[in-house]
């Protein structure tokens, strides 16, 4: 592990504070935010102090995860100013996010992260670093940082018909450990740059504050609806119908996704999915229990790609055993039934007519898998479940 | 009040149930049907459907709408719009489908006031379409959404630079006030759109009327209220808004008129930063002079008694108010009080905050004058006045 290059000399003028309201035995962190591309200020900037001994990383934890920041977060001004009051004495990044402006996490540069997607900067650059205050009781420090525009991303989402996909929650994945994972969207706690959003009426999206690098695109399509879980219940209990996933290169398949390359601050537009409905499938049915042909009404059902073993498509049974999977593209498959169980919904009577429904689950039963081979729409799909096995059942 | 002109004859195709019988529940109805768009005759995918009962609409003229959650569940169409709602209890309701961009009319929609205009002749008012559901039977009805009109562009500052993050809502006037017009689609998001890192904003499905863009600029504190207390307490430190016509006066606003469907682009709003001026201060009781760590601030236009400038106190009894443009005003500290938060701890493990009001102070109201930035105003907010003894009860 390397020690963190300092590039922001964190000038910390230590004067007497002046603030009478400050609580005696702890300090106070002042400073500007500057954007580097524009000079102007970063107004509305959010600014949090993380202790520079809690940022080692933990085994087990999500490396991204810093934790709540321990002095709160304040936001700038329009002069891009800010003041963090009542500081623990100690030394502390500061962690500035903006959005589309990089915020260095104090452990990108962690060479224990072995990230091996993330590039050297070229020799020309310097590497991005964190700013670092030392604060003693009693006393302020001021630090001006100044925050490097990222890379963004846009385009459209549409089905293969040219009408636009509304609505599609839009995912950018990064290769870590040669897999592609999705971009880190807890990275400041409630603070997050959005790495991930949904298309507008147009099917729009925009990604910014990116870092340089290879990227791949998923656009996902979420068919939930909204279910009373009985008609007197209060409530609705979502039931997600199916998910269908695209990745660019206009792919059902990860394996076969086209990654693109941003290049440190590019603004690259025009990358653009489309939905291949044309070539899409329908798989609906029902489940049904092997011993005497009920339906089965909870439940969950997967189409892999017994490739790459990349989930296609996956919906979970509503109220009536019925699946409908839209979305599966020619091809062979794996089809999983998971987690099949007969439930029963009670009615409990609480205080002033509230009534509060509970699910019960009064049968269990053993996990489905066979061959699919999709060559067109499978409109009445019966699919039917065993009992556990003795092992399992006497868990 | 009016009634609903049917456009859309729902064709109550009332075919015996062909649904899986062992599973339709005895006594209850389905409606299935198709949603498509009517602009490009295409399926609306993905669009949410629902049902809202008919109310007897000759009883209150306002409210036939009950706003709970739909009994019946939202649906959502396939890639082919199609949709069904299963269980659906005997009765007339109307169909609700919403789908982003287009136009949603809800039974409740403010319509019915009589301020609306009226269609203009020859154009077919919007309606909702309706459905009788009867017992063990299954109602068939397709919809066609009609686009609304949207409206995008950029906040920017005056210095160039993008406002980025900032909250644009549109405003419509009814009854003589502009008020937020919300677009009601079911699984959208539940806030205002933020501009993104260009400032770009853009907002759809919206009638044609008369508009006035509002941006929000809040600058929101994340205070941690103890060691062993989990989460961050927001405190808005400074809220302003600038309308259509890049002006902080909502009198002042310079309204957009949208036809129907229109697309326009281009509606941008400048945030005048450099007319701006800023008023900070700390708010303080009277003798002994203690800061005082919870109120609310605001800064108002005495000419149409809109708030220019909003914000919190926060722990420290200090405010920072930016966004005021030279002029007078009427200064406001509302509910000013000593407030102590008690950090109460479960098992030893788990805290959470409590709030308990210490001491409670007297509105403070001041007329202010604004010619430059005002750094350092002490506020003095004192007792309340004890001829009211009834609202200590």
């Amino acid at each position: 592990m390397r020690p963190w290059p300092l590039l922001l000399l964190a000038s910390s003028t230590l004067t007497a504070t002046a603030q009478s309201s400050a609580k005696p035995g702890t300090g106070t962190v002042t400073g500007r935010v500057y954007c580097a591309d524009t000079n102007a200020p970063a107004r509305m900037a959010s600014v949090q102090l993380k202790p520079v001994k809690e940022i080692a990383p933990r085994p087990g934890t999500d490396p991204h995860d810093i934790g709540m920041p321990a002095s709160g977060v304040v936001q700038t001004t329009l002069d891009g100013s800010f003041a963090i009051l009542n500081v623990a004495p100690g030394s502390y990044y500061v962690i500035v996010t903006a959005l589309g402006y990089l915020s260095p996490h104090p452990r990108d540069d962690n060479s224990d992260n072995s990230d091996d997607a993330k590039t050297q900067p070229p020799a020309s650059k310097p590497p991005v670093t964190i700013a670092r205050v030392d604060l003693t009781a009693d006393q302020t420090a001021n630090i001006d940082i100044r925050l490097e525009r990222g890379a963004a991303v846009s385009g459209n989402i549409r089905f293969d018909d040219g009408s636009p996909a509304t609505n599609v929650l839009v995912v950018l994945l990064r290769k870590i450990k040669d897999k592609w994972e999705a971009l880190p969207t807890g990275d400041y706690g409630a603070f997050a740059m959005p790495s991930s959003l949904m298309t507008d009426d147009l099917g729009h999206y925009r990604i910014g504050g990116l870092h340089d690098g290879e990227y791949l695109l998923m656009a996902t399509l979420i068919h939930v609806d909204l279910m009373p879980p009985d008609l007197r219940g209060p409530g609705l209990s979502p039931t997600l119908r199916s998910a269908l996933i695209v990745y660019s290169g206009d792919t059902m398949r990860k394996s076969d996704a086209v990654p693109f390359k941003l290049g440190p601050g590019e603004d690259r537009a025009g990358v653009d999915i489309a939905i291949p409905l044309s070539k899409l499938h329908s798989v609906s049915g029902v489940v049904t229990a092997a011993s005497n042909g009920h339906v089965i009404n909870s439940g969950e059902i997967t189409i892999e790609d017994p490739g790459d073993k990349e989930s296609v498509a996956n919906g979970q049974l509503d109220s009536e055993g019925a699946f409908h999977l839209d979305g599966v593209p020619e091809g062979s498959y794996t089809l999983r039934v998971k987690n099949a169980s007969d439930r029963q919904n009670q009615q409990i009577s609480g205080a002033g007519g509230m009534n509060i429904s509970s699910e019960k689950i009064a049968h269990q039963y053993g996990d489905l898998e066979q061959p699919l081979k999709v060559e067109g729409d499978f409109p009445n799909l019966v699919l039917t479940v065993p009992e556990q096995t003795k092992q399992h059942a006497s868990q | 009040m009016r009634p609903w002109p049917l456009l859309f004859l729902p064709l109550f195709t009332l075919a015996a149930s062909a649904q899986n019988s062992s599973a339709a529940k005895p006594g209850t109805g389905t409606v299935t049907g198709h949603v498509y768009c009517a602009d490009t005759n295409a399926p609306s995918r993905v669009a949410s459907v629902q049902l809202e009962p008919v109310k007897d609409t000759k009883r209150s003229g306002t409210s036939h709408f009950s706003g709970d959650a739909p009994a019946s569940g939202i649906s959502r169409t396939g890639f082919d719009g199609s949709f069904t709602l299963a269980k659906v209890p005997p009765g007339s309701y109307y169909v609700v489908a919403s789908a982003q961009g287009y136009l949603s009319p809800m039974p409740n929609d403010d319509e019915s006031d009589d301020v609306e205009p009226q269609p203009p002749p020859g154009q077919p008012a919007v309606v909702i379409p309706r459905v009788d559901v009867q017992a063990d039977q299954a109602a068939s009805i397709d919809i066609r959404l009609e686009r609304g009109a949207a409206i995008s562009g950029a906040v920017r500052f005056d210095d160039g630079s993008p406002a980025s993050g900032v909250m644009v809502m549109v405003l419509h006037r009814s009854k003589d006030k502009w008020v937020p017009s919300t677009p009601q689609v079911p699984f959208a998001a539940p806030v205002p759109p933020a501009t993104d890192d260009v400032g770009h904003y853009r907002v759809s499905g919206l009638r044609d009327r008369d508009y006035v863009l509002m941006a929000i600029l809040s600058r929101t504190d994340f205070e941690s209220r103890g060691a062993r207390t989990t989460g961050l307490f927001g405190v808005e430190r400074s809220s302003l808004r600038i309308y259509s016509g890049d002006t902080p006066h909502i009198s002042d606003a310079v309204p957009i008129k949208l036809g129907p469907g229109e697309e326009r682009s281009g509606e941008d709003i400048t945030i005048p930063l450099s007319k701006f001026h800023s008023i900070s201060g700390v708010v303080t009781a009277t003798g002994d002079g203690h800061a005082i760590n919870s109120g609310h601030l605001a800064i108002e236009d005495p000419n149409d008694k809109e708030d220019i400038v909003d914000a919190e106190l926060g722990s420290d009894g200090a405010f920072h108010l930016e966004g005021v443009p030279e002029g007078t005003y009427t200064l406001r500290v509302q509910n000013p009080r000593d407030q102590r938060i008690q950090e109460i701890s479960v098992a030893g493990q788990q805290a959470f905050t409590n709030e308990k009001t210490l001491h409670q102070y007297g509105d403070l109201e001041q007329s202010i004058k604004v010619e430059g930035d005002i750094p350092n105003l002490v506020l003095t907010v004192s007792q309340r006045p004890q001829d009211h003894p009834t609202a200590a009860q």
